[in-house]
């Protein structure tokens, strides 16, 4: 009598063990779901799969740059403004991760979206000493719009066909180990 | 480091920083509660928000614009347009998201507002409420966090044509990240022709976000009088000296100006009883800064200077200055001085008669055995370290519920100023040995009763409590620093020193506890210790005059004469006592205690006196909100005076404004009806009225007048060029040019 009492909470709690396994074990950044490692620093990436409508923007001659530019790397799009202070935060690890991986099939894309555009970017970048950055701009946000940006810092991440692989709004030590591996992820198995 | 101080700002609400503007409304609110009684007033209030809430929603503001953060929308304070807008953006914003002040500090950017569309205004211009100090990623910014409303005055051009307003409201909102933000509002005010403006239910609240624009006539009280380079072996600071007309709660100055520049939340220091402020902030160069940018020195700043609910604007160019000396010692420096000047306290006049008292008390008793003298100075220490520490926790529970705090407050209390200087006189009178009656125990402990019995060890305490409050009114030397430096902190580190002035104000107990022979080994009593009483009953009587000059100032001369020739012709009946006979002794003891009774009265009589002698008691009509439109339309001018007899400040107004020079001339004036609305206890009617103009607490004045119908109100510390300025803008003419 007393054994069969215990019969369905014993139920109860093996069915719910079996749901956290499942949860964990389903979920996205896991080991087991194939995709890039997703923790840390870079926790809050969200991986996409979608094909891009990014507009052009404007370098710091004037000319104009798209992502067309860079077929053939893995590029990481990063939007940043003077006004925004987790970006200001950011972006010197955003400066040492473009001196380690940069090269063939790699590169980061700084883009600011100050309204003021050079005149304030430019001085406002040296001051910061991120010269393995080049400055691009889009003050007037066509193209921060045009990939859906609306909140800053945002970083977008473009695979070698130029298709977004996914993105991360907010700010990140972009240099950490575990921002790295996802990065170096889709370099060796977007191709 | 930086975040702990926010969480403890937000707890109690006279520090800077998050939440600090949400709680100077909510210390507005509470302070209204507190005096006004809970009922009437605060109950009026909510009710008469919340019946005209619905109504006034579809009117006088614009639907709220939610973004992701919160939502926004702009309200008027009138449902109509007649000539002068006062409008608000009004932001609910997410817990934690910040939005920026006009200068955003190191990151950030403003509210800004393009008026395209918009039809029959002009001269739309935001007005910044005291910010507060965020930091975000170690970068120091200025803003708001959950409600806000950014007042907007302007100007409605046509006056027999409807406003129609259309706002883009761009700003930027923070938290981890940071979104901007552009919200498309329209608000429709018809127009008031030739009718009068009627009020909205957001006038109010609008009225809350004006008053926290910081003034720029320096009309509070405030002053900066220097703002000074200082270079210093590690580098730069920024000092800047500020003058109040009343103590300083906890200074704080927002700099702009220095572009290239960046200035964190300053150190302050208070001198001259409170009244005198020294800022200092250590400059550096912002991340922003470019090398070429002007230098600091010789430039305009505009300061920000913010106090409590108080806050002023001026601009002025630095100097090269000195550091003031011994400004900012460190925590430990701070605790040692509250030590010493503790220690210092007990040669204080007002608190020299009780330890001498004491020793009296043990050399009357002829020395004796050390374990009983030992035990009663422990428990004296005990007693005083007690006394500290309930006074800090009061001062901590007072400045949490956002009272004005300060070392001896307890004497802003006439009553006690009282029941002290009678204690201090029957204290003489004992002395001189005038009386024989044993005192209650619990002060005759004071008087050193150092009996061997247990409950000896009680009186003690009880005497070291008495000597505490005694002390409170007493500045020492380094006793301000230690003080003003505890009460612009948190509730730590005031019981820290508290806890450090009372161990050190018991030195002189422990001292004698240690080494009871210091006070056995007096001489024997005898003739010499008549002369010693009656030479400490002179002191006791100079403190009791001490006490009688503070109950002049805070009641009234009258008040304190009348005090004083009670507690002459108690000391004088005493003395008499002893010449009568046996069977009348009593009636003279009766007749003591009937003159103690009396003395209790002093407040009253001493209110009733000023008010004949000092009030223009004529000229004041009764208050009746309901008759100003009609006085108005009269062509009258109406001063209304929201007083109390508690309102320290009232009473400042008073004595210094109202009942002199030119602002006495003009309430004479057959032009102008003066009304004043006592609200010395809970009146519901008055609390209406006050929160009708988003007041909750007094001193608070407004003049009416032909141009100003609704009334123009008066900073709560009144000044007699603004309130000529005020009579003369409510009137639309030169009022005096005619009068008197």
């Amino acid at each position: 009598m007393a054994i069969k009492k215990l019969v369905w909470p014993a139920a109860g709690i093996l069915a719910a063990a079996v749901a956290v396994v499942l949860f964990v074990g389903l979920k996205p950044g896991s080991e087991n779901s194939g995709g890039p490692r997703i923790e840390g620093q870079v926790q809050n990436f969200s991986v996409a799969n979608r094909p891009t409508e990014a507009t052009a923007w404007r370098d710091g001659q004037g000319g104009k740059v798209s992502l067309a530019d860079f077929s053939g790397k893995v590029v990481m799009v990063n939007f940043w403004a003077t006004w925004c202070a987790p970006c200001v935060r950011e972006l010197p690890s955003i400066n040492r991760l473009q001196a380690e991986l940069a090269g063939d099939d790699f590169t980061v894309v700084a883009i600011n979206i100050d309204t003021g555009g050079e005149a304030v970017a430019a001085p406002f970048a040296k001051r910061l000493e991120i010269a393995n950055l080049a400055l691009y701009l889009d003050p007037r946000g066509t193209t921060s719009r045009s990939m859906g940006v609306n909140v800053m810092p945002t970083t977008v991440v473009f695979d070698r066909a130029g298709n977004e692989v996914g993105r991360l709004e907010g700010g990140a030590e972009w240099d950490s180990p575990e921002a790295v591996a996802l990065l170096r992820w889709f370099i060796d198995n977007k191709s | 480091m930086r975040r702990a101080e926010w969480d403890e700002a937000s707890e109690f609400p006279y520090k800077q920083g998050m939440g600090s503007l949400f709680c100077t409304l909510r210390r507005h609110f509470r302070r209204g509660l507190a005096f006004a009684g809970p009922g009437a007033i605060g109950l009026g209030a909510v009710i008469g928000v919340l019946l005209s809430a619905p109504a006034a929603a579809q009117t006088a503001a614009s639907p709220w614009v939610d973004y992701d953060q919160g939502r926004a929308r702009l309200v008027s304070a009138t449902e109509n347009a007649a000539g002068e807008l006062v409008l608000g953006l009004q932001y609910q914003i997410a817990q934690g998201w910040e939005i920026y002040w006009r200068s955003p500090g190191e990151a950030g950017f403003p509210t800004t507002i393009v008026w395209d569309g918009s039809d029959n205004i002009a001269d739309a211009a935001l007005q910044w409420p005291r910010p507060d100090r965020f930091e975000i990623f170690e970068l120091e910014t200025y803003g708001y966090k959950n409600d806000v409303v950014l007042p907007i005055a302007a100007r409605q051009l046509r006056s027999a044509d409807a406003v129609a307003i259309r706002a883009e409201v761009n700003f930027l909102t923070c938290e981890e990240i940071c979104v901007p933000h552009t919200l498309n509002m329209s608000l429709d005010l018809p127009a008031a022709g030739s009718g009068r403006p009627i009020i909205s239910a957001h006038a109010p609240l609008i009225n809350q976000y004006r008053s926290l624009v910081p003034s720029r006539d320096g009309g509070l009280g405030l002053t900066v009088e220097r703002a000074e380079v200082v270079n210093t072996d590690d580098g730069q600071l920024l000092q800047i000296v500020a003058r109040s007309q009343t103590p300083f709660v906890a200074p704080d100055v927002y700099v702009e100006g220095g572009e290239a520049f960046v200035f964190s939340k300053p150190n302050f220091r208070l001198t001259d009883d409170g009244k005198r402020a020294v800022l200092q902030t250590r400059i550096s160069r912002t991340v922003l800064a470019s090398k070429d940018a002007p230098p600091l020195l010789g430039g305009d700043l505009t300061l920000t200077l913010v106090d409590g609910t108080r806050a002023v604007e001026q601009t002025l160019a630095t100097t090269l200055g000195q550091a003031e000396a011994g400004s900012f010692l460190p925590f430990v420096a701070i605790l040692a001085l509250a030590v010493l000047g503790g220690l210092i306290l007990n040669v204080m006049p007002c608190v020299l008669p009780v330890l001498s008292i004491k020793l009296l008390g043990v050399v009357s008793h002829g020395g004796g055995a050390t374990g009983p003298v030992r035990r009663s100075f422990i428990a004296s220490a005990a007693g005083i370290v007690f006394a500290f520490m309930v006074l800090a926790g009061v001062l901590i529970a007072l400045r949490a519920s956002g009272a004005a705090i300060g070392w001896g407050i307890q004497f802003q209390q006439p009553l006690f100023i009282v029941v002290m200087t009678v204690i201090v006189t029957l204290f003489a009178a004992n002395m001189w040995g005038l009386f024989e009656i044993r005192l209650p125990a619990w002060i005759a402990g004071g008087a050193g009763r150092v009996a061997p019995e247990p409950h000896g060890t009680r009186s003690s305490f009880a005497s070291g409590v008495f000597a505490t409050v005694l002390a409170t009114p007493c500045s020492a030397p380094f006793l301000g620093t230690a003080v003003g430096f505890a009460l612009a902190r948190g509730p730590v580190e005031i019981l820290a020193i508290f806890l450090a002035l009372g161990l050190g104000m018991s030195v002189p107990f422990l001292l004698v506890a240690a080494v009871p022979r210091l006070a056995t080994k007096l001489p024997r009593p005898g003739r010499w210790m008549v002369v010693v009483k009656n030479i400490l009953g002179l002191v006791l009587i100079g403190t009791a005059v001490w006490l009688l000059s503070i109950l002049a100032f805070q009641v009234s001369p009258t008040g304190a004469y009348f005090l004083a020739a009670l507690m002459a012709l108690t000391v004088a009946v005493l003395f008499v006592r002893r010449r009568l006979p046996v069977g009348l002794r009593p009636f003279a003891a009766g007749a003591v205690v009937l003159l103690a009774v009396l003395s209790f009265a002093t407040p009253q009589v001493g209110n009733a006196v000023t008010r004949a002698a000092e009030n223009d008691d004529e000229i004041w009509q009764l208050f009746d909100p309901d008759a100003i439109p009609q006085l108005v339309a009269d062509g009258k001018i109406v001063f209304v005076d929201v007083t109390a007899e508690w309102c320290i400040t009232c009473l400042v107004n008073k004595r210094l404004v109202l009942t002199r020079g030119t602002a006495r001339d003009l309430l004479h004036d057959p032009n102008v009806v003066a009304m004043r609305a006592d609200w010395t206890n809970p009146d519901e009617r008055i609390g209406q009225y006050l929160a009708s103009f988003g007041r909750f607490g007094i001193p608070f004045n407004v003049v009416y007048g032909p141009v100003a119908p609704n009334g123009l109100t008066l900073p709560e510390l009144l000044q007699e060029s603004v309130v000529v300025e005020t009579f003369l803008q409510a009137s639309g003419r030169n009022l005096l040019a005619g009068g008197s």
